[in-house]
């Protein structure tokens, strides 16, 4: 009898009792038959375990497709027919890219600083306030105030930028002058009384008044600089749009042996940010980028292990925190965050680095940068995360 | 409404000469594509020549399914297909000595590590193996084909495909003998 026979009928599973019985004692008296054994098991092993499907390149997929008239797939789409729950699929379809929209709204709404608030013209602001006060007309010419005794000291400001704290003190100015001219005349009807009892003295009273003229202009002329501490800090900054346009050449740390597409607008980002202070921005991020998908499947009974690297449009809300200049140097850091969703699942990315302004309304953008994204197959999810430097650069308007 | 998924073979195949024909293709194509191309990559041995055979084999069967409405086992009628393209391939070539492919037995797989001495070592031995049997025992062992789907596939008879299975077997055994020898004193 050929135990060989026996033993390859035993691996196929095709061996009567009969015959098992009679392998296994011989299997017990015969080392060398035993040995044989282990080496087909071995060999049977290996195979089984190299019997994942070879999956066929997104490329050929995709030439496949088109060869016959028919829509390329996208590669994960082939993957995804067979499995992923339907809220994955929403997810990963529709419902991101319209929460990302939310989100980014959600966040404008929450960022937005309230306006800086208007100031009323110099003349009418001071209107007001004097017309609060002595219940009598404004005058529309500047206050002043003629003086009966000798001046110590006059002090001239001319302001340009009306304000509310100027103004309040204008009009407690306006309220010493009142008072200092009432104690004034007090002064001089007791003067002439005790003129008239007394004997002139050597000295006389000279009472110190502070008398102010400001001239008020609607014209706008530089602030003297000692003058501009009394003023609240303005900055130039000016809210507005900015467009941001920046590569991410970064390294995938899922191995893949597929090569990704080279198309020039792979790996690029084009943000439409709202910048709402120095500090904050928020908007829209959009770009096409590669993600290596690296997963395992199971296909009528048989592994499958999918390998594939390919390139997805993303969009989504992002947030950018812009941080104070070093020593006006231009060079300023920041942090950027974006959530977005594509076809093959949600995104997420976060950058860090620097800035530089160099001048006018162009900035250069150097910064550190981590991307994934998240997409499931048969009810399993998987992640491909990115690392690397990010480059760009963005114009306010 | 059904998802395309739930279809069977034969419905898809059916579906593929009407309207519905890119969805339904796009369907068989998901479930048998890794079959043909894990075939076609290791009866060729070459890669450009495996992918040629992919590609026109899926040519072939949509051109087939718009010409003939009814089929039993779209499976097996795609390795027919891909079997017979790769066999004329061949003898187009001339040539029974197939060049040794170190991507064939490193396709697509990321963990390159992951394949052990003996799978590689296994992969090589079938290169040495004659046609017939390298064929049976890729389609039994490679693919799970069952003797019954070997002998259909092949058009031989059942005691033929299990000798051939038997034979590459012990082939590859003989072959990878001192190397066994090495992995027992291991």
């Amino acid at each position: 009898m050929d135990y060989s026979e026996l033993i390859n009928q035993l691996i196929d599973g095709e061996l009567d009792t009969a015959a098992e019985a009679s392998l296994y004692a011989r299997l017990a008296a015969d080392a060398d038959l035993r040995t044989s054994l282990r080496e087909q098991l071995a060999m049977r092993f290996a195979i089984q375990e190299d019997r994942a499907l070879l999956v066929p390149p997104a490329a050929l997929t995709n030439k496949v497709f088109t060869g016959l008239g028919f829509t390329a797939p996208l590669a994960g789409s082939i993957a995804g027919t067979a499995g992923g729950s339907m809220l994955a699929q929403w997810l990963t379809r529709l419902g991101l890219p319209v929460a990302s929209a939310l989100m980014a709204a959600g966040l404008a709404f929450w960022i937005q600083q309230p306006a800086t608030p208007t100031h009323e013209p110099m003349a009418d602001s001071y209107r007001n306030i004097q017309t609060a006060q002595t219940g009598a007309p404004a005058l529309e010419s500047p206050i002043s105030v003629a003086p009966t005794a000798p001046v110590t000291q006059t002090i001239v400001r001319t302001v340009t930028a009306p304000d509310i704290t100027l103004l309040r003190t204008i009009a407690q100015l306006r309220d010493e002058n009142n008072r200092l001219r009432e104690a004034l005349f007090a002064i001089q009807h007791h003067n002439e009384a005790d003129r008239e009892e007394q004997p002139r003295m050597d000295s006389r009273v000279i009472p110190v008044t502070s008398a102010f003229t400001v001239t008020m202009q609607r014209s706008p002329e530089p602030l003297p600089f000692e003058q501009r501490s009394l003023l609240p800090h303005t900055s130039p900054f000016q809210a507005g749009p900015v467009v941001q346009l920046r590569g991410f050449p970064l390294s995938a740390s899922t191995g893949t042996a597929v090569q990704g597409t080279s198309d020039w607008y792979t790996n690029i980002g084009l943000a439409f940010l709202y910048r709402f202070n120095q500090t904050h921005s928020a908007g829209i991020e959009m770009g096409n980028e590669t993600f290596p998908m690296v997963f395992d499947g199971n296909r009528n009974g048989q592994l499958i292990r999918y390998d594939q690297n390919p390139a997805t449009m993303w969009w989504g809300a992002t947030y950018r925190y812009s941080g104070p200049q070093w020593s006006e140097s231009g060079f300023a850091p920041y942090g950027q965050v974006t959530l977005a969703g594509s076809q093959l699942g949600p995104v997420g990315r976060t950058s860090a680095g620097v800035t530089y302004s160099p001048a006018g309304n162009l900035t250069f953008v150097l910064g550190a940068e981590a991307a994934t994204l998240a997409y499931s197959f048969q009810n399993q999810w998987y992640l491909s995360p990115k690392f690397g430097l990010t480059y760009g650069l963005a114009i306010r308007f | 409404m059904r998802q395309f998924s739930e279809y069977t073979d034969v419905e898809l195949f059916r579906l593929l000469a009407s309207g519905q024909s890119e969805d339904a293709f796009g369907e068989l194509y998901a479930r048998y594509s890794g079959t043909v191309y894990s075939y076609c990559m290791r009866l060729m041995g070459d890669k450009e020549k495996a992918h040629d055979i992919f590609q026109d084999t899926f040519m072939h069967f949509l051109q087939s399914a718009r010409r003939h409405q009814q089929l039993d086992n779209v499976k097996g009628y795609l390795l027919t297909i891909t079997r017979n393209l790769c066999f004329n391939e061949k003898k187009r070539a001339s040539s029974q000595n197939l060049e040794f492919d170190e991507e064939l037995y490193n396709p697509g797989f990321s963990r390159e590590a992951d394949r052990n001495e003996m799978m590689q070592l296994i992969a090589m031995a079938l290169e040495l193996l004659p046609d017939d049997m390298r064929e049976a025992f890729v389609l039994r062992e490679y693919q799970g084909l069952t003797y019954q789907e070997i002998t259909e596939l092949l058009k031989i008879k059942l005691e033929t495909a299990k000798v051939r299975v038997f034979r590459a077997r012990q082939r590859i055994k003989e072959i990878l003998q001192p190397y066994l020898d090495e992995f027992q004193h291991d």
